[in-house]
């Protein structure tokens, strides 16, 4: 028996699958999908937020706080790709400079103390692309930006370094309590017992809660359409732009990704389909059109990508953390933005009150390090050389775009929570990332995944399940 | 009757009109061209490829085509008789993997695929 | 760490135009050629181009792609011409200096004169922003074109393809041959993209509809895989048409939708690039801004016939080489080749006033002529002049300029290509 099962693999569920590893936690981590960071993880606006924006006294606005300055030493310790490139929230009217007098006023009340007011002029003296038509900005130094599926994906292996086990392409589809003891029933046949359950399931947290008897929530899907552009556009902004809602609605943002892309979205549009990430026409000209309201000279030829995040929105529009009504049940639910930035914060916090719920003590010697895949393209030529002294397969570029070498796909492959198919092999390597979208490398990378599996090309998959890559021998 | 002609990448239209016994050909760039736009209008010629899967070579696949143009209407049962064929390494580009798949026409290797090291 | 060596001309990428590019530098006098190519064989995307129809201007025959590689391949064995596979170049600095990676480790190499000949490759999906599914089944063709003919596997059963380039069209035949069903070809210009003789051939043929027009405006998907494409007709504005919306089932969607230049190497090394043809920017020489950096075939701009981009590439090759004989060359003034009424662009771009020899004019129509000529002018006098009857943005027009004419172009000051009715 297991002390404590998490259900989903997102940032939330990894954090603290990983954080409970340095109470000697016994965890499983039961997802759905065939890898972590399959959902709302993989698409968001990958932003560290600086912590002004949620209402005093809510859960998002403690969390953001508690969070954000967590992220440096994290990123070190974790090996993932972070930096406070800082924000702006843009006003475009009168009305704007009122709304962000408020902005700067809620910030103070959150604890948030480096906020500046800067006029239009100057944040076009610093972001010479930003719109003529922005009148004045609040600017937040501290915010920054993540990979948000490299870090969960490191907060994982960090947490299997510490023990934890994690079970794949496996639902949840009942929760019981009998005794002390919780069982949860998955597809497939399989049934997990635990002391306690840690529901992280995202999107479908109130789904989950209601197979445990729990009803006292329910997430609506909120869908974010984005545009991903070429590497060659990074000059259009080095910080995030944010922009204030305005009458005409909820701005969109145009921020650099940590690999230099600009990313432009997201929409917001509530949905029934709560796994619908297929991309629309019109979401897509909304995200541009807006997006354009920050930076006007944004082209969409300059795009390599589309894609959509379903963010899990809360009817109690805050997070819901805490013991369910039921007992050994536990909710990490409607964690939407700034939930990424939350996620080790939350963790801390979770892992602290299961601990003390399951009795367990912090450890003092835990691991505390995780080394990612080596990322050739962001080495010397000496490196580079030395890496390849080491081993050949470092020596063999693969994606030319990203520079992503077979040694780093094989590593990804064969690492504790290895890839598993095409879509895990890129966000551990970037290969297939860059601006040909995969065109060249993908064959290369479906051999590879079978050969380093060893099994059929046929079974090679995009992201799981029913993807395949190819449908059978000529 | 028109005719795009495929023998070249120019694509010249060619017009071919019944002229008591025989036809009136117009449009054609060439000498090729005419004959083909004849051709066409009895019997359609065409040269065809397709990769076929190879057991123990340096590669899965050699690439066949025609060594002669075939009727047009006999491509889709070449193209399903090659494809139910095992071969194995060696081939080399130029071999005859189906020999008179039409009139004199091979099937023929265009690469070439080495026995596998090892092996 | 970091071996180091000098080269007289060194060639980067070892497909057709490489190839030909190396053998004309080493026929010019330049012995020590050197071709760096990444993949583990040379030939390039010919290896992969299994169909017929490749070589009847060059090779006075018809040849499928792994024949025509191997008869170039042939040619520079013969002149001994090194050729590094499985080296990837990593960057070109505008001094001439090549950072490359292999399983040997990462190798610097000096030369006297490169040429660029990176190819081209795919306009993804992203970058058109088909809406719909983000699933498997999606591929450009050239990608379905390796998974089939190089690995051996079908990239679908039930394909539509986008775009009638010619590799869409090369690939609905092969598709159809390999035993998939190809719905429709989709084409949002209202004419095919793609040479006529692969519309006849590759789609008549085998009755695959080819549908101008239209495009595709949702991408549907069942269990991961693509399970069909809603297409519509577009307007004359290319927006697709509310209520023509039907759809077409499949399992695979293919791209053509459109070819770019490998700039990225070019870019880094400062060369300048061109507006329309996204390659490089060169003169009739084909050196590039950087002097000693000549660009040829597909990462100058997309041909449509391989024997086309080798031809060009042969030029560039000679001047490379002679580039490198000279210890370099010193470019005077040049003029500016204006693209006029029905030309979308032409390569050289540029004309040196103190070269010699014959120019080769390469150029794209913007429009369709049933009949037309085209006039090359310098200085408002019509220097060249050919009647062309077809002319289509999808065929390239390509002239070869004797010296006298040439040397008309090398004093002038204005320059012009244009077609006229």
């Amino acid at each position: 028996m297991k002390d404590v099962i998490i259900i989903g693999a997102g940032v939330c569920g990894c954090a603290i699958a990983d954080a409970l590893g340095e109470y000697g936690c016994n965890v499983a981590v039961v997802e759905r999908a065939s890898d972590v960071a399959c959902g709302a993880t993989k698409a968001n606006s990958g932003i560290v937020h600086g912590g002004f924006d949620a209402t005093a006294g809510t859960l998002k606005a403690k969390f953001n706080a508690l969070g954000n300055p967590m992220f440096d030493e994290l990123s070190k310790q974790l090996d993932f790709p972070f930096r406070r490139n800082g924000a702006y929230v843009l006003a475009f009217d009168r009305a704007g400079i009122d709304g962000l007098e408020a902005l700067l006023e809620r910030g103070r009340a959150n604890g948030i103390k480096d906020l500046e007011r800067v006029d239009g002029d100057t944040v076009r003296l610093r972001n010479p692309h930003v719109s003529k038509s922005v009148t004045a900005a609040l600017y937040c130094p501290s915010s920054g930006i993540v990979s948000p599926y490299e870090m969960t994906i490191a907060l994982a292996e960090r947490a299997n370094m510490r023990g934890a086990e994690f079970i794949f392409n496996t639902g949840v589809t009942a929760i019981s309590r009998r005794g002390s003891v919780m069982t949860v029933d998955c597809t497939g046949g399989k049934s997990y017992a635990a002391r306690m359950v840690i529901n992280c399931a995202g999107v479908h947290a109130d789904e989950v809660a209601a197979a445990a008897g729990v009803h006292d929530f329910t997430i609506r899907g909120r869908r974010g359409e984005y545009y991903l552009l070429d590497k060659t556009q990074s000059y259009l902004t080095d910080a995030t732009l944010f922009q204030l809602p305005t009458s005409l609605g909820k701005g969109v943002l145009v921020a650099p990704t940590v690999h230099g892309n600009v990313l432009v979205g997201p929409t917001a549009l509530d949905t029934d389909d709560k796994d619908g990430v297929a991309t629309t026409a019109a979401g897509l000209e909304e995200a541009m059109s807006k997006g354009r309201l920050s930076v006007p000279s944004i082209s969409a030829r300059s795009a390599i990508t589309q894609f959509v995040g379903v963010r899990a929105h809360c009817d109690k529009d805050d997070f819901i953390i805490g013991m369910s009504s039921l007992q050994g049940f536990y909710n990490v639910a409607g964690i939407e933005s700034p939930g990424l930035t939350s996620a080790p914060a939350i963790a801390r916090y979770v892992a602290a009150e299961v601990a003390a719920y399951l009795s367990l003590k912090r450890k003092t010697d835990f691991i505390t390090v995780r080394k990612g895949i080596p990322c050739f393209a962001a080495m010397s030529d000496e490196e580079r050389a030395e890496l390849i002294a080491s081993d050949s397969r470092y020596g063999k570029i693969v994606c030319r775009c990203e520079c992503v070498t077979e040694g780093e796909i094989i590593d990804s492959i064969m690492r504790p929570l290895g890839a598993r198919d095409i879509d895990g092999v890129k966000r551990r390597t970037r290969a297939g990332m860059g601006r040909c979208q995969s065109g060249f490398c993908s064959p290369t990378v479906i051999q590879l995944i079978a050969d380093t599996l060893g099994v059929p090309v046929q079974s090679v998959t995009k992201c799981g399940a029913g993807s395949y890559a190819v449908t059978g021998r000529i | 009757m028109e005719v795009v002609c495929t023998v070249c990448p120019r694509g010249c239209n060619i017009s071919v009109i019944s002229e008591g016994e025989g036809y009136a050909v117009q449009g054609n760039g060439c000498m090729r061209g005419k004959d083909y736009a004849l051709r066409e209008l009895t019997m359609p010629m065409r040269n065809f490829s397709l990769a076929l899967s190879v057991a123990g070579g340096d590669t899965d696949v050699v690439a066949v085509r025609t060594s002669a143009p075939v009727r047009r209407e006999c491509i889709a049962e070449i193209a399903l008789a090659a494809r139910a064929l095992t071969l194995s390494a060696p081939i080399k580009a130029g071999d005859v993997i189906i020999s008179k798949v039409d009139g004199d026409s091979d099937l023929i290797a265009a690469s070439t695929v080495n026995l596998k090291e090892g092996t | 760490m970091i071996n180091c060596e000098s080269r007289s001309v060194v060639v980067i990428g070892g497909g057709p135009a490489g190839l030909s590019a190396a053998i004309a530098a080493f026929d010019a006098g330049a012995k020590d050629v050197l071709v760096l190519e990444r993949d583990t064989r040379l030939g390039g995307i010919l290896n992969q181009c299994i169909h017929n129809g490749f070589g009847l201007t060059l090779f006075k025959s018809e040849l499928t792609g792994p024949e025509y590689a191997a008869r170039l391949i042939d040619m520079a064995s013969e002149r001994g011409i090194e050729c590094r596979l499985n080296t990837t170049v990593v960057s070109v600095a505008p001094d001439k200096t090549i950072t490359c990676v292999s399983e040997e480790g990462v190798f610097s190499i000096t030369a006297d004169a490169i040429v660029l000949t990176c190819g081209c490759r795919e306009r993804p999906r992203g970058a058109i922003g088909i809406a719909g599914a983000r699933c498997a089944g999606v591929y450009t063709a050239g990608t379905a074109q390796k998974l089939v003919n190089i690995m051996g596997y079908m990239a679908g059963r039930e394909c539509v393809i986008l775009g009638s380039g010619d590799i869409g069209l090369i690939m609905a035949r092969r598709m159809t041959l390999q035993g998939a069903k190809v719905r429709a070809v989709l084409e949002i210009m209202p004419r095919a993209s793609g040479l006529m003789r692969n519309v006849v051939q590759c789609l008549n043929d085998y009755d695959i509809p080819l549908m101008t027009s239209h495009t595709v405006v949702d991408v549907l998907s069942q269990g991961g895989r693509v399970s069909g494409v809603v297409a519509a007709k577009v307007d004359n504005d290319m927006r697709p048409i509310a209520g023509s919306e039907f759809l077409l089932p499949c399992d695979t969607l293919l791209l053509s939708v459109g070819l770019i230049p490998e700039t990225e190497l070019a870019r880094e090394a400062g060369i300048g690039l061109h507006r329309v043809t996204g390659g490089a920017e060169v003169d009739d020489t084909l050196m590039s801004n950087i002097d000693g950096i000549f660009c040829a075939g597909n990462m100058l701009h997309v041909h449509d016939l391989a024997d086309y981009a080798c031809l060009e590439s042969e030029v560039a090759g000679k001047r490379a080489a002679e580039y490198a004989i000279n210890g370099g060359v010193t470019r005077g003034a040049f003029t500016s080749v204006e693209c006029g009424d029905g030309i979308r662009y032409a390569v050289p771009m540029k004309i040196l006033s103190s070269g010699s020899g014959s120019i080769t004019f390469t150029a794209r129509p913007s429009a369709e002529y049933a009949l037309g000529r085209i006039c090359i002018e310098a200085d408002g006098e019509e220097i060249y002049s050919k009647r062309e009857a077809g002319i289509r943005p999808a065929t390239m027009l390509r002239y070869v300029l004797n010296s006298a004419q040439s040397d008309k172009l090398r004093s002038a000051s204005r320059i012009c290509i244009k077609v006229r009715e």
